[in-house]
């Protein structure tokens, strides 16, 4: 459990680290990087011919590449969305769940047999190279912004206030909620219960959650009244001040032709 | 409330504060009729004992609580909740008051320490020039500037006092704030501070440091004020008064009576750790 926790502090201190990315997305000001991002997503979402879904995914690819994004930061794009899309998307093959021409016979007995179906299959691809294109594109956004510059990007494209200030404080001490759930994962070791089952793990770990949610509560409050105290005001302010250049709007602007281009060739008559 | 003399008035009040009681909601009383005027360029210690209300009215002082009962004023203007929903009155005290919280962890909040420094004069909406040289000065005053794009989590307890208090610092404070600044540091660490402390001191800032800690008191204080366990304010006057009066301090529990031998005489008496002690035999 200890490894645990402190390989998801590990992963997540890296995904809130200040963008390592050096592209030239990485330049760019938020609020294009988030309109670009949306736009595309947003296309990718309503696309229904697999080619011009492949396409989608195949650009989101291509951007994160572009974009510089290496290791670590693509973690969830290699290995979460196979893991997540195939527990969805694997009986959606099956005959049960999507009936047509079948592809491939897994079983047969008693008159009845599961299959794999053509339409099935076109079901599955479609979700999941969606799930790639929308993983895609959204970790390039995070990857190449700031965590601070990306609320502020937000707030500025009219974010309510209220949802800037909790995106906030939920980046400013999430570690901290993790070490807290270490430390007392420690102290309970230190008082004697190295050896335990799996029972036994599960009613601490759930005891322990309503501990840690109380000391979330505490630092968050902390964490609010430290801020406050030095003028945060609920529109956070970074050190890059974003200046929307020529470039940004071309960004932006060759976001939305390629969603809509995208768009046009998928509902084009054939 | 025992008090030798009149607190040293100069030319501007910075805090008055008049008989603040506070309760979190549901709670018992945290601090009861307080009343208290703070100078500008004063060096006050908040003395009391653990849960005698010294954090709380530290933070009421910063405008992130307010009283149940009673008024502070804050540079001749009041401190109250709709005050501070003003921009200009927010920016304006925020700039001028700065607080250092006892547990670093709540206060350092960014993911490095550059950032950590920019973070007020930002919120200020200062411009960035001016925040990034006010970066540089703070990063060469506090002796930090290998750690600029260190995460602040990762760094030792008194590196995170030195990008606390430089956090603070780049704003351009009047008014600091201190809750225990030298609490959990090791001994050159809090060397370190009482000399960054005591020239800013010099320089003119007003400071008040809350603390249980007598010799911290001496250090970076001329004046102090002494709450009871029952959030009361007993006593205020110079320090050098204040830790000659060892009833007052037994009663407010920031000393303790202590037995002990010397070959075949065994004696009790007030034990003040880190100052010394006579024996009368």
């Amino acid at each position: 459990m200890r490894r645990g926790l402190a390989a998801l502090g590990l992963a997540l201190a890296a995904q809130l680290a200040p963008s390592q990315a050096s592209g030239w997305l990485a330049s760019c000001e938020a609020r294009a990087k988030i309109v670009a991002a949306l736009v595309l997503v947003v296309a990718a979402s309503v696309l229904h011919s697999l080619p011009a879904v492949a396409a989608a995914a195949g650009l989101g690819l291509v951007i994160t590449m572009a974009a510089g994004l290496r290791g670590r930061k693509l973690m969830p794009l290699w290995l979460g969305v196979p893991l997540f899309t195939a527990a969805i998307a694997l009986p959606a093959c099956l005959n049960l769940v999507t009936p047509g021409v079948p592809l491939l016979v897994l079983w047969q007995g008693g008159g009845r047999e599961l299959t794999l179906t053509l339409p099935g299959v076109i079901v599955a691809a479609r979700f999941f190279l969606r799930a790639v294109a929308c993983v895609a594109l959204t970790l390039t956004l995070t990857g190449t912004t700031a965590p601070a510059a990306l609320v502020s990007g937000l707030r500025r494209l009219g974010l309510p206030k209220v949802f800037g200030m909790v995106l906030t404080m939920m980046q400013r001490y999430l570690v901290l909620v993790l070490r807290t759930a270490e430390e007392l994962h420690l102290a309970r070791l230190s008082r004697g219960y190295g050896v335990e089952t799996v029972r036994q793990g599960q009613r601490w770990a759930a005891a322990g959650m309503g501990i840690v949610l109380l000391s979330s509560l505490r630092l968050a409050e902390g964490v609010h009244s430290a801020m406050t105290a030095r003028g945060y005001d609920g529109d956070i302010q970074t050190l890059h001040a974003p200046r929307w250049t020529a470039r940004d709007a071309a960004v932006a602007a060759l976001a939305l032709v390629l969603a809509a281009g995208l768009v046009l060739w998928d509902r084009w008559p054939r | 409330m025992t008090s030798p003399e009149t607190s040293p008035k100069t030319s501007e009040s910075v805090f008055t504060v008049r008989e603040v009681s506070f309760a979190y909601p549901g709670g018992p009383p945290v601090l009861r009729d307080i009343t208290l005027d703070l100078w500008r360029g004063q060096s006050v210690a908040l003395l009391g004992a653990n849960a005698s209300g010294k954090s709380t009215l530290l933070q009421l002082l910063d405008g992130l609580h307010f009283p149940t009962t009673g008024t502070i004023h804050a540079f001749g203007e009041p401190l109250t909740e709709a005050a501070l929903e003003r921009p200009e009155f927010a920016r304006s005290f925020r700039q001028r008051v700065g607080m250092m919280f006892q547990h670093s962890e709540v206060q350092l909040f960014c993911a490095t320490v550059e950032e950590e420094l920019a973070f007020a004069p930002l919120q200020l909406r200062m411009p960035e020039d001016e925040v990034r040289q006010r970066v540089e000065d703070a990063l060469e005053l506090m002796e930090i500037r290998h750690l600029r794009d260190r995460s602040p989590q990762s760094l030792s307890g008194g590196e995170q006092k030195r990008v606390a208090l430089g956090g603070l610092l780049t704003a351009g404070p009047q008014v600091l704030l201190l809750d225990e600044p030298t609490a959990g540091l090791d001994p050159r660490s809090q060397q370190w501070l009482l000399e960054l402390l005591t020239q800013l001191r010099g320089a003119g800032l007003t400071a008040i440091t809350a603390t249980h800690d007598l010799e911290l008191a001496i250090e970076v204080a001329d004046w102090a004020v002494v709450m009871s366990e029952e959030h009361q304010i007993v006593a205020q006057g110079p320090v050098s008064w204040l830790v000659g009066n060892l009833d007052l301090l037994l009663e407010v529990n920031l000393i303790h009576a202590h037995a002990h031998a010397h070959g075949s005489v065994r004696h009790v008496h007030p034990h003040l750790h880190g100052l010394g002690h006579e024996h009368g035999h």
